[in-house]
């Protein structure tokens, strides 16, 4: 009985998300619905793991997890969360697993050589000087290390309520635990980053 | 007001005034109390730093072939025509999908299906299938939904630079 | 997930014959070329078909004048010198999913004025107004 009612007002929440609308769709054998997913959400989840685990082969290689396992559950799918908060916490699942299993260990030697991935920001007219570009990589280098160094689970919670846009009901469902924790968590983590960051403004 | 920075539940004011998720009557007492305490005004100004900061990290695009290598792995696992769909769902599947759900939650899904997922915040939701129409297509329409498509196929492959080669 | 208000989606629905007389209302030559496009767009599979579908849709529910602007601006995009797309693509992609007083507030600031022509500003505001992704 109370299990029926949990899957009532599941539903009924989950219903105003579209997503949760497609994945039904998955559940029913559409396969189309399972590439709109895909399209919706693949950059978000790759960023994501991405800072997660400083290391884009990496990252990616998750997601693919990620979106495996998203298409496997589909047969046994419910929507009693939305599915956003279903798929980051896969994410976060694996993430974490594979940061304990030292997945990324060589990520954090290459912390250097990676900015090298990102474009260097110029303007067609004007490009930047090679000690402006210095500065800049130098700033996004602190920025990767001061992330890097937080405990996982703030990390995690940082990364979802700066970069994912989240809500703190949200980032909550995905790591299983009362909002007031993830506030505390929060809290932290910025008071970890004001410390190492704040002298960049 | 009491200083935020007494009790640690309330800090979150502060960050939530940082990154303007506060209610505007709440920015405006906030804001008040920034104005006579040096703690909170400093804390203010190190937490939009950090916001600054991390701002500044754009994570590298998603490869080109992640999604071939993606329906790869799908297709090792699951009969390759479990993937392959119809492109019309003929209307008694929607339909008996949607009867298994609450009526509540019919009608939010009758607003919902309207919604299309890159559809711009605000704009009006695109008409209802509308029978009659189906009749009444004109070529030149359907040449420029070809032309809109191809532009819009192109950009969206410039701003992912991850999809395969789209053969339209 | 066809598109029952997309006109070619409506057209492939029809039956053969009903579809011949509405192509026959080109000329040869215009035809011909339509055809062939059709032709194309029917080969795709089914979840590339769905995306243009869903694009196509976003893009139509716009007022004609968006339409206008959007389309302006994608072209132009789309006509950048590769390198210079590569630098814009993140910026467009994170101003297309921010809420507009950030997004403006951004939009606005030094830094941007600095890092971009006004040219790029101006593709920059319009396909991010215009054409926003959804938020989550
Ligand atoms: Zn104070």
């Amino acid at each position: 009985m109370a299990k029926r009612v949990k899957t009532d007002i599941g539903t009924a929440a989950a219903v105003l998300d579209f997503d949760t609308e497609l994945m039904l769709r998955v559940k029913e054998g559409d396969g189309a619905s399972f590439g709109v997913l895909l399209e919706k959400h693949r950059s978000s989840l790759v960023y994501f793991l991405y800072r997660m685990m400083q290391n884009h082969a990496v990252a990616e290689e998750l997601a693919q997890e990620v979106f495996l396992r998203v298409y496997r559950s589909r047969s046994t799918y419910e929507p009693t969360a939305k599915f956003t908060t279903w798929m980051f916490r896969i994410a976060t699942h694996l993430a974490l697993n594979a940061l304990r299993d030292g997945k990324n260990e060589r990520a954090q030697d290459r912390l250097d050589d990676d900015t090298s991935d990102m474009p260097v920001r110029q303007v067609s007219d004007r490009r930047p000087s090679v000690e402006q570009s210095m500065v800049y990589r130098a700033k996004l280098d602190e920025v990767r290390r001061a992330i890097a160094a937080l405990p996982e689970k703030q990390r995690v919670a940082v990364l979802m309520h700066k970069y994912e846009e989240m809500e703190y009901s949200q980032i909550a469902k995905v790591l299983s635990c009362s909002e007031s924790a993830v506030k505390s968590l929060l809290f932290r983590a910025y008071e970890t980053l004001r410390a190492r960051l704040a002298h960049m403004a | 007001m009491n200083c935020p920075l007494d009790t640690r539940e309330n800090t979150q004011l502060l960050l939530d005034y940082c990154t303007r998720k506060l209610e505007p009557d709440s920015v405006a007492i906030l804001e008040r109390h920034i104005a006579i305490c040096a703690a909170c005004r400093e804390l203010a100004r190190g937490q939009r730093a950090v916001w600054h900061a991390l701002d500044a990290w754009e994570a590298a695009p998603v490869s080109a072939d992640f999604d071939s290598r993606l329906y790869r792995r799908i297709e090792a696992q699951v009969p390759w025509w479990t993937l392959v769909v119809r492109p019309f769902r003929p209307p008694f599947r929607t339909v008996t999908l949607w009867r298994s759900l609450p009526a509540l939650a019919m009608a939010c899904l009758l607003v919902v299906a309207g919604v299309v997922l890159e559809r711009p915040a605000g704009a009006p939701a695109p008409a209802a299938t509308d029978r009659a129409q189906v009749d009444s297509v004109q070529p030149e329409q359907v040449e420029h939904a070809l032309d809109a498509m191809e532009m819009l196929n192109e950009f969206s492959r410039h701003v992912r630079t991850d999809s395969p080669d789209s053969k339209l | 997930m066809g598109n029952p208000g997309n006109p070619v989606e409506r057209l492939m629905a029809m039956p053969p014959e009903k579809r011949e007389q509405v192509l026959e209302k080109l000329p040869p030559q215009q035809q011909a070329n339509l055809r062939q496009r059709l032709e194309r767009f029917d080969k795709l599979p089914a979840a590339e078909r769905a995306r243009l579908n869903q694009m196509w849709s976003t893009f139509n529910s716009l007022p004609p004048e968006k339409q206008a602007i959007v389309t302006r601006q994608m072209q132009a995009f789309n006509n950048l010198p590769e390198a210079r797309r590569e630098d814009l693509k993140p910026v467009l992609q994170r101003l297309r999913r921010m809420p507009e007083d950030r997004r403006n507030a951004l939009l606005n600031s030094p830094a941007f004025k600095d890092r971009f022509s006004a040219t790029e500003l101006e593709m920059l505001t319009d396909i991010s107004q215009n054409y926003p992704l959804p938020g989550r």
